[in-house]
């Protein structure tokens, strides 16, 4: 490992993800849109629920920034097949960058963008939506690493498995959708038909939420979010372990079928 | 400088290569030729560290290149078949990334930088974004990617395949400006005039093995005879001693020349209507065919018999 040549990677891979900004915008502003549309109803579950001065965005804030935060798993995975695409994959294989180095150098910077779009999604929360975070700010920041790494994890174990782009492609919306809304990110999980809150705890995006809920929501401490930060942690360990097991820098990626 | 010893790979069943010797010496240019599958990329990948080997031994600048790639990776240039650029990226940031990866520094890397764009004639384009460039601007970059970081070993698999006649002067400038610097380059191709400018010394693999090697001088003496081809309007007539192929008449001999003369005679009442005369020299072309019984620049072609009817090598 030499640092040089991980900034080096860094640095460029950084360059190759904002030379095409248009799906970052996307993801950016979209869950933005969403949660305007979603704090109404968010007001009302929670109103519901005994949180009388709720304004909703308690819910829908964390909710759409997990939900599109799993959609930027398809930031690392597409890096790694576009170089498949281009030729370039070898080249840097030839190069003198180890494995480990090529393979941080493609996971540091998608993760510091996902990071990037989680916080300024809270921000906008707090700005726009009235998001008032009554417990640990730590906590939030806590949660907010542990979501990223399970999501880096998740990209690396979709690229070791996956063969084309548009295998990626699916996998991931249907990651985000699933895993996400069964976790509770469209509308709280206590909102959801009981079959589905039987089988909540088994996404990450369940434990995510637990834990934003748990500091913004309920106004609790930071240790109110170590078991679901250590849950989320589990699942990233396991995604890990699998993506280390099946992934192969031999193996060929396919961009378009 | 590379030393291959016993090299051997399968996929599966297909033995692709099969006991490849090969050496190759600082300042050396190896053409290294084959028709496709002959196991020449293959070869390339493994001595790159990019694939594994089922046997043998490789060993560059002493070191055990199968055990180490990467060792032997700080001397070593790769410019793939297959055109490898960001498109996304300038020209300067697409030669400046394995400059920084082999550690030059940042005075340096420019300079280095400069000197490369200005060999490629790729001087001009630094500020541009590789996807914006011509076919030939984007295969002189994909070959100055790989000679950033000065290699001592260069592998150029196919470097001149979608080039212009001009980026491909250029590129073969640069490989004889690189072996006289003391690089030991391994180049690829199917257009045997590029290895006969560059006066390389010559490796033929077929089926996986290499079926000769050395300097091209011996190669094109042993296998590449020289021939008298008649061309005519139509079918050719029936010529004693005579190879003939819809409208050629082939004569393999020594001398040509001589027997033009004599030939030329015999013409008047063989009939059939005579439009050109040609000496085809020894070339490598003729040997190749001689040996792997195909044209090099034309894979799809079934085998033929002779080397003469095909040779480009032709003087009036």
């Amino acid at each position: 490992m030499s640092l040089s040549r991980n900034r080096t990677l860094i640095v460029h891979n950084w360059r190759l993800l904002i030379a095409d900004p248009a799906p970052i915008v996307i993801t950016t502003l979209m869950p933005i849109v969403m949660m305007a549309f979603l704090q109404g109803s968010g007001r009302a579950i929670l109103r519901g629920s005994g949180f009388a001065d709720a304004s909703g965005s308690e819910v829908s804030v964390p909710g759409m920034a997990v939900l599109f935060a799993f959609f930027g798993v398809a930031y690392i995975g597409t890096s790694i097949f576009q170089e498949h695409q281009w030729g370039t994959w070898d080249r840097l294989r030839a190069s003198q960058a180890g494995t480990l180095e090529i393979v941080l150098g493609k996971m540091l910077p998608g993760a510091a963008l996902m990071l990037v779009q989680l916080v300024l999604l809270f921000v906008v929360g707090v700005t726009l939506f009235d998001l008032h975070i009554r417990g640990s700010l730590v906590g939030v920041a806590i949660m907010m690493v542990v979501s990223i790494a399970m999501l880096v994890a998740l990209s690396m174990l979709f690229t070791a498995v996956l063969k084309t782009a548009n295998q990626l492609m699916a996998m991931v919306n249907m990651a985000a959708m699933v895993l996400a809304g069964i976790g509770g990110a469209l509308a709280p999980v206590d909102a959801l038909p009981d079959w589905a809150r039987t089988i909540a705890p088994l996404s990450p995006a369940y434990w995510m939420l637990d834990g934003f809920r748990a500091v913004i929501l309920e106004g609790r401490g930071v240790e109110a979010t170590f078991v679901p930060a250590l849950v989320t942690l589990g699942f990233a360990a396991a995604a890990a372990a699998v993506a280390t097991w099946k992934f192969r820098m031999t193996d060929v990626k396919v961009w378009d079928q | 400088m590379l030393e291959i010893c016993e090299l051997s790979k399968s996929y599966g069943e297909t033995a692709v290569l099969s006991g490849v010797d090969l050496t190759v010496a600082q300042g050396e240019i190896v053409g290294l030729l084959g028709p496709n599958g002959a196991g020449k990329t293959t070869l390339v990948s493994i001595v790159a560290g990019l694939r594994s080997a089922d046997g043998g031994a490789v060993t560059v600048d002493g070191v055990d290149a199968l055990a180490h790639p990467e060792r032997i990776r700080p001397n070593l240039g790769l410019a793939p078949q297959d055109l490898g650029i960001y498109p996304l990226l300038t020209v300067r940031q697409n030669l400046r990334l394995f400059g920084e990866l082999a550690g030059l520094s940042d005075p340096a890397l420019n300079g280095r930088v400069a000197e490369v764009a200005e060999a490629l004639d790729l001087a001009d384009l630094l500020p541009k974004k590789a996807g914006a460039l011509s076919g030939g601007q984007k295969r002189r970059l994909h070959t100055a990617m790989a000679l950033v970081h000065r290699p001592r070993l260069l592998f150029l698999d196919e470097p001149t395949v979608g080039a212009d006649v001009q980026s491909r002067g250029r590129i073969l400038d640069v490989v004889r400006d690189l072996a006289d610097g003391g690089c030991a380059v391994v180049y690829t191709s199917h257009y045997l005039p590029e290895i006969e400018e560059l006066a390389a010394t010559v490796a033929i693999l077929e089926r996986g093995r290499i079926v000769a090697n050395g300097p091209l001088d011996e190669i094109v003496r042993a296998h590449g005879s020289p021939a008298l081809r008649l061309t005519f309007d139509g079918p050719a007539p029936e010529l004693d001693g005579f190879e003939i192929r819809g409208g050629d008449a082939v004569l393999r001999t020594p001398d040509p020349a001589l027997a033009a003369a004599t030939v030329l005679d015999r013409l008047n009442g063989a009939g059939g209507r005579l439009r050109s005369v040609d000496i085809v020299r020894p070339s490598l072309e003729a040997a190749y065919l001689a040996l792997t019984g195909r044209r090099s620049n034309d894979e799809a072609e079934p085998p033929l018999e002779t080397p003469m009817e095909v040779s480009d090598e032709l003087v009036a």
